[in-house]
């Protein structure tokens, strides 16, 4: 017979209990949602990994605080600052370009598949020109599918001004993107 | 930028909602949005989930032996003073000479055209190639062009066994020429390659323009 899952709430009370190794059950849970974004965000798949195992730190440290039942969204806000803290950080080093991934559509031809990922790639850096709200709005928004009021209650801004910033945010890309063909 | 096509784009209206003469860049903005997606990670990378456990291991309390070992192991900042500096230099040339007297020289272990080729050097922009073929009876699929030497050097790979067989390669920028090879002797092009060019032999070699900067 199939095991039910815990449920987070569950984890939650037993890691705090003492069962320390079961936060491992909460990295393979949410740890693909946070990297993804971490990634969205700052570009270069080191940094994400950085963001994401800083996230996982922080949210441990301070497991007693959060609300058991929506840790998952705990730890997403946890990453959030940690990304937009990131981007905002004079100090940190701009991300190279060298090397293009390939979108994971293989079933293209190679110079179509480098062609769609020219055409990903122009709006991935024009991204990186954006104020880190606006980015991160645009990728909830746009890469991660959330609607308005989802994004509101993970981020704790009301629905109407994460619009306003997705709207400008695509007048920008709008200008970089034609600016630059 | 037009508020229908924004509203479009917050998923409000469709297409068809759409005057005619917005259509194009609403299409343009969801191929956009399209290819900027395809490029997103799959999930955390291999080993990431160990990296974060051990992270937290280190947060709890050690045992003293551990404890030792971080001590012994942590980098200090040692003062000594000139002589003794000089005195310590002194041992560890005699000890590395010792050890070079002894033991010889080694080569530097030979490296594969795959593994030269995966490890192309760090100052070149390089850009990473999918390669793939459906070839359902295959037992092998390599990759052989310009960039290889036309060596069959690339093996492709069909780890669930649904016969389509794929690979990535670092190449650098410009216009290559590749084929296939099916089972080590059997030379095909890229069905889906986007322009051919003859090879002299009566076969078509695939072309490939890899965009970026060309370096000298």
């Amino acid at each position: 017979m199939k095991k039910e899952a815990e449920s987070d709430a569950e984890v939650v009370r037993r890691i705090l209990a003492g069962e320390k190794e079961l936060f491992r059950l909460l990295v393979g849970r949410y740890g693909d949602v946070l990297y993804r974004h971490a990634q969205r965000m700052v570009g270069g798949s080191d940094v994400a990994a950085d963001l994401v195992q800083s996230a996982f730190v922080k949210g441990y440290r301070n497991l007693d605080r959060c609300e058991p039942e929506r840790v998952g969204g705990w730890l997403f806000r946890i990453l959030a600052n940690l990304a937009r803290d990131h981007l905002r950080d004079p100090r940190r080093e701009m991300l190279g370009l060298e090397e293009i991934p390939v979108p994971t559509d293989i079933r293209r031809g190679p110079e179509e598949a480098l062609e769609q990922a020219e055409l990903g790639r122009a709006l991935q850096e024009a991204l990186r020109r954006l104020t880190p709200e606006q980015r991160e709005a645009f990728v909830l928004k746009h890469h991660e599918g959330y609607s308005y009021q989802e994004m509101a209650e993970m981020l704790d801004v009301a629905p109407a001004a994460l619009k306003m910033r997705v709207h400008r945010a695509r007048e920008t890309l709008r200008e970089l993107l034609e600016g630059a063909t | 930028m037009n508020d229908q096509l924004q509203r479009y784009l917050d998923g409000e209206i469709s297409l068809d909602e759409l005057p005619r003469d917005l259509r194009s860049e609403a299409l343009r903005w969801d191929a956009r949005l399209e290819a900027a997606r395809a490029l997103d990670a799959p999930g955390m990378p291999a080993g990431l989930e160990n990296r974060i456990m051990r992270k937290l291991q280190e947060e709890e309390p050690s045992p003293i032996w551990s404890r030792a070992w971080v001590w012994l192991t942590r980098p200090r900042e040692v003062t000594l003073s000139p002589l003794a500096a000089l005195a310590g230099t002194g041992a560890i040339l005699v000890l590395a000479g010792s050890a070079w007297l002894m033991g010889g020289r080694k080569a530097a272990p030979p490296v594969s055209p795959a593994q030269d080729l995966a490890t192309a050097p760090s100052d070149s922009v390089v850009v990473i190639v999918e390669f793939a073929l459906e070839a359902p009876d295959a037992r092998s699929v390599a990759v052989a062009g310009d960039f290889t030497g036309w060596s069959p050097g690339i093996d492709l790979q069909d780890p669930d066994g649904d016969g389509l067989w794929a690979g990535r390669v670092r190449i650098t920028p410009g216009i290559h020429k590749y084929m296939f090879v099916i089972n080590g002797s059997h030379w095909v092009t890229d069905p889906r390659a986007v322009r051919h060019v003859d090879d002299g032999f009566g076969n078509r070699n695939a072309v490939l323009v890899v965009p970026g900067e060309i370096r000298s």
